[in-house]
């Protein structure tokens, strides 16, 4: 009996080829869609899961209480773990992990650079790393490396290399201990390299007592079936009593903050962990199960659209004793052939689209076919999908009366195309929803992009210092202006798109006392403002001869509240500090936010980026060669490293990019599989007024006439579903949008812009189809009745 | 066999009731061969779809064999007339998708009939009406006559008791119309089947034993 079903369906499957086409094509879509975001999910859902610790490992982080305002931080004080592991019993492991960092390595003549983690010999019990060469115990040596296997190949081309020495940022000679399996992309904690604090620095010597200043990670490996909420309360009153006096972490608190959300729930607000990228994640989710709805909705529609062609066969089943339910049973059997004919053309595309979509994501995401897993969740899409699909037609036909149908005397009521009509109205709404708010991202990233950011940034160029390129920087300054190329050339102590750091401890005689004043910093030389074009307000730019000299901007001169600022003195960091300038704020750390507080601080003493204003209308490619030659003469122990800051600050874009890039090719998947079936919906439209078009033809009626007729039952639909669209779209990106502080605000006319790509759409559809038949001799429609 | 009293069937068109069928009283012996005769509209085919249990009356009682038909609920009711009923419609109604053996076969598939007795049966039918030769043929690709003949093959694969032809020869020319009368006389006579026919055609009606004749849905004449 199943055979049969499934034979049959194939049968009408085959008859009705343009129905199945239609079908098989919205589904397919709809599939490969939901499909590509799964993996996509999955892929996102399973970082960090390769960690055999996974359940248990914790970053500790806190809540910094500057008097109110509360900032989350990742950095901790060194002494804690130690600390921890001796007094707090569900402490099993604990880490201190520096932020990783470049470093330079060096063997013979070979060079490279490669981001470096310090850390002590605990990192290897939280964190699963797999050894190929050597022992974990090598780290408990302050002179041994850990290499991944890749930085190995590069430096030694061969993995055998325990023993070897390798020179770190040519000052200090270590030696290879391990060599370890390179860390998967889909963990949190990267590196190249692995080696300890060096506990004979000076730094190290005295971080060992130090509770106040942070600078490094902590992390926590905790025993099965601990409190986290107790070992973060016990950690603080651990900090407390180190501490001594109060300081804003002690005002705070311990977050611990676990693996399984480290990818996904990255961000904190006011202190509390809000989310990130799940947000993210969650709404590809529904958007994937909103195109496979939709795609199922398109079945249903056309499926009872064709229902006068299927009655006859329902009317004489029943005569020949079929019951109800092996009717809906048949007709769901229909469906689930269609799905599963769906689904291996969805697997294909899956297969044909997954490179791309992989390099869109900038992550590898790879087709599970092994996976049991993936193979049931396929099944179940199916079914669902089947079973979706089929169960309205297959109970809206499997009712029909069978006298009525076989006597000819049936017809489909307006009662019956009600459900049509909503199901088509919700397909609209939706698809102009998604429209709509693809539009308004892509104006809302336009837009930031198109801020005035109080410098510029094209043809600026950022080169890594070193130490010997230090010693010879007004050489090499001379060197670079004698090129004819540059117009300025200063140093930063870190690129120019990060603030480097904030204080809270500016202070100033006459100042209104403030306890909320955080000021964000930057280390620079002479000519900043001249080098990245920042706008003075009041006051000059650095000179050559300035020591300890300040420039703030406007937005800092406004929360510290005082006038006529340019020659006033600050206390800094022990010194006092004189303000010569007063710059325009410049927009540093996200695009999207106001502008920090920021205070630019002439101080020499460490090794930092040497920002380099070409001239305007210079060949750029000629002028980094030159300057790439002038680095190697002056600093040849190191790589010539060097990045254009625009380059920089569009990869803070990278997020909204994606995010919008993704919109477009989902809502234009999902307005596609609409038209599909508003135009397989027309077709039947026409089918059952054949006659009445020929009729009204010989009458007289024009193409246009019969066109305009045809079409208006749609437009009605997609005109309804506009005002529902519209109020929940902008309810919606409202939302969105208040997460920028830096945002567009919401343009009626990207509505009616919306409102006239979707009708052209939808019309184009409906008189491809309609035209047809309008254009048809009547006599042909008119003979066959 | 078939015992219909004070049987009626209406419809509500504003205040007024419209009778399709008005105070039938009936009997159908096992092994009858009758016609229903009558102008159109008289309640011929309406009558005939009410012995055939797709349609209910309104008011009066039907005794199928010993059941009280206008007392069983749908399920039942298709339970039983798809044991003892088979149906031949005047335009065939042979599902377009099925072949000839198909077609054939699917009474068969809805009472559960295993699928060598079935290939047997159908085998059966085909040699019967000698169309062997056409098993794998659609219904589009045959005449109305041998359309006629799967119709009647698919009404009898299920060893009906009882025949209900709703003018079964309406769209044959008439040596057509005569091979597919013969054949009612046939199963009437040697297999005993009960037959009921309607039917416009004087013709057709002289092949039966019994003609009922119906006008504005009433008895107006039982021979």
């Amino acid at each position: 009996m199943l055979f049969n079903y499934f034979k049959l369906a194939y049968r009408n499957l085959l008859k009705n080829r343009f129905f199945t086409f239609l079908n098989i094509t919205g589904l397919s879509i709809g599939m490969a869609a939901t499909l590509l975001i799964f993996l996509w999910v999955y892929s996102e859902r399973s970082w960090d899961k390769d960690n055999e610790k996974y359940d248990r490992i914790h970053h500790v982080m806190v809540n910094r209480n500057f008097n109110g305002e509360i900032n989350t931080g990742s950095d901790m004080m060194f002494p804690l773990p130690a600390a921890a592991m001796s007094s707090i019993p569900e402490v099993e492991k604990a880490s201190v992990t520096g932020f990783p960092s470049s470093v330079q390595l060096t063997v013979g003549e070979k060079k490279l650079n490669r981001q470096s983690v310090t850390t002590t010999p605990e990192f290897l019990d939280i964190f699963t790393v797999e050894f190929m060469e050597g022992e974990p115990g090598g780290l408990k040596d302050p002179d041994g490396i850990l290499l991944t296997e890749s930085t190995a190949r590069s430096l030694f081309n061969r993995i055998n290399i325990v023993g070897e020495a390798v020179k770190l940022n040519n000052d200090r000679t270590v030696y290879v201990k391990a060599v370890v399996k390179d860390p998967a992309r889909t963990n949190t904690v990267q590196f190249d390299l692995l080696q300890s604090f060096n506990p004979s620095a000076q730094w190290v010597k005295e971080a060992q007592s130090d509770w106040v200043n942070c600078g490094n990670r902590v992390f926590f490996l905790l025993r099965e079936g601990a409190d986290k909420k107790s070992v973060e309360a016990k950690t603080l009153a651990l900090i407390k009593e180190k501490t001594g006096s109060e300081n804003p972490t002690t005002r705070g608190e311990i977050i611990l903050h676990p693996m399984e959300r480290w990818r996904l729930y990255e961000e904190f607000r006011e202190g509390i962990n809000t989310g990130g990228r799940i947000q993210y994640v969650q709404l590809f989710t529904w958007i994937a199960i909103v195109i496979l709805l939709i795609a199922c909705v398109n079945f249903m529609n056309l499926s009872t659209a064709r229902s006068e062609k299927r009655a006859k066969e329902v009317g004489i089943r029943k005569t020949l004793g079929s019951m109800r339910n092996q009717l809906v049973f048949q007709f769901i059997a229909e469906s689930v052939l269609m799905a599963i004919a769906s689904f291996l053309v969805a697997i294909l595309i899956v297969w044909i689209t997954v490179p791309p979509f992989s390099s869109l994501l900038n992550q590898p995401i790879r087709l599970p076919f092994q996976d049991p897993f993936w193979w049931l969740l396929g099944g179940g899409i199916v079914l669902l999908t089947g079973i979706i699909a089929g169960s309205y037609p297959a109970f809206y036909l499997s009712g029909f009366n069978p006298v009525k149908v076989l006597k000819g005397s049936f017809s489909v009521g307006k009662a019956n195309l009600a459900p049509r009509k909503v199901l088509v109205t919700a397909q609209f709404t939706i698809s102009i929803l998604l429209i709509s708010a693809t539009l308004l991202i892509y104006q809302q990233i336009n837009f930031v992009q198109q801020r005035d950011l109080g410098y510029k940034q094209e043809n600026l160029l950022m080169v890594n210092s070193s130490s010997q390129l230090d010693r010879q920087l007004s050489a090499f300054k001379n060197e670079l202006y004698a090129t004819g190329w540059v117009e300025s050339v200063n140093r930063t102590g870190n690129q120019i798109t990060d603030i480097f750091g904030y204080t809270s401890g500016i202070r100033m005689s006459g100042m209104p006392q403030s306890d909320n004043l955080v000021i964000g910093f930057m280390f620079t030389d002479a000519d900043f403002v001249k080098t990245v074009q920042a706008k003075l307000l009041d006051g000059r730019d650095f000179l050559a001869s300035d020591t300890h000299q300040v420039i703030f901007n406007k937005a800092a001169i406004e929360v510290m509240g005082i006038k006529n600022p340019v020659g006033k003195e600050i206390e800094w960091a022990g010194r006092t500090r004189r303000i010569v300038g007063i710059i325009d704020n410049m927009v540093i750390n996200s695009p999207y936010a106001a502008p920090d507080p920021m205070m630019l601080v002439q101080e020499g003493g460490w090794t930092g980026r040497i920002n380099i204003r070409f001239k305007e209308g210079i060949d750029i490619q000629k002028a980094v060669a030159k300057i790439e030659q002038l680095h190697n003469q002056l600093s040849p122990d190191y790589l010539f490293e060097y990045r254009f800051i625009d380059d920089f600050f569009n990869e803070k874009f990278n997020n909204e990019k994606l995010v919008g890039t993704l919109a477009v090719i989902f809502s234009g998947l999902a307005i596609f599989v609409c038209c599909l079936g508003l135009f397989g919906l027309v077709s039947f439209a026409i089918e059952r007024r054949k006659k009445e078009i020929g009729i009204r033809k010989v009458l007289g009626a024009s193409v246009q006439q019969l066109l305009l007729l045809l079409s208006k039952e749609f437009a009605v639909l997609i005109a309804l579903a506009f005002l529902i669209a519209i109020p929940v779209t902008w309810w919606m990106m409202n939302g969105w949008l208040s997460n920028y502080a830096y945002r567009i605000s919401i343009n009626p006319f990207v509505f009616l812009l919306v409102a006239a790509a979707v009708a052209i759409i939808a019309w184009i559809t409906i008189s491809l189809n309609a035209s047809r038949t309008a254009l048809k001799n009547p006599v042909t429609s008119l003979r066959s009745e | 066999m078939i015992k219909l009293e004070h049987i009626s069937k209406w419809v509500n068109q504003g205040n007024n009731r419209i009778f399709l069928l008005k105070d039938i009283n009936l009997g159908i012996e096992e092994g009858e061969f009758v016609s229903i005769m009558g102008p159109s509209g008289s309640g011929k085919s309406t009558l005939l779809n009410v012995i055939g249990m797709l349609d209910t009356a309104d008011e009066g009682s039907y005794q199928f064999y010993d059941q009280p038909v206008h007392t069983l609920k749908e399920k039942q009711r298709s339970q039983l007339y798809k044991q003892h009923i088979g149906f031949v419609f005047q335009a065939y109604h042979l599902i377009d998708e099925l072949t000839v053996y198909e077609n054939i076969e699917t009474p068969l598939l809805y009472q559960d009939t295993k699928s060598s007795d079935r290939k047997a049966l159908v085998a059966d039918m085909l040699d019967r009406f000698n169309i062997v030769g056409k098993k794998d043929l659609f219904p589009a690709q045959l005449s109305g006559g041998q359309q006629q003949l799967v119709g009647i093959a698919r009404a009898l694969i299920a060893k009906p008791k009882l025949i209900l032809a709703d003018e079964p020869t309406g769209n044959l020319n008439s040596k057509q119309g005569e091979e597919i009368m013969d054949i009612f006389t046939q199963l009437n006579k040697e297999d005993g089947v009960t037959i009921i026919q309607v039917t416009h055609s004087e013709k057709n009606a002289a092949y039966s034993n019994r003609i009922i004749h119906l006008l504005d849905g009433r008895i107006e004449h039982n021979r």
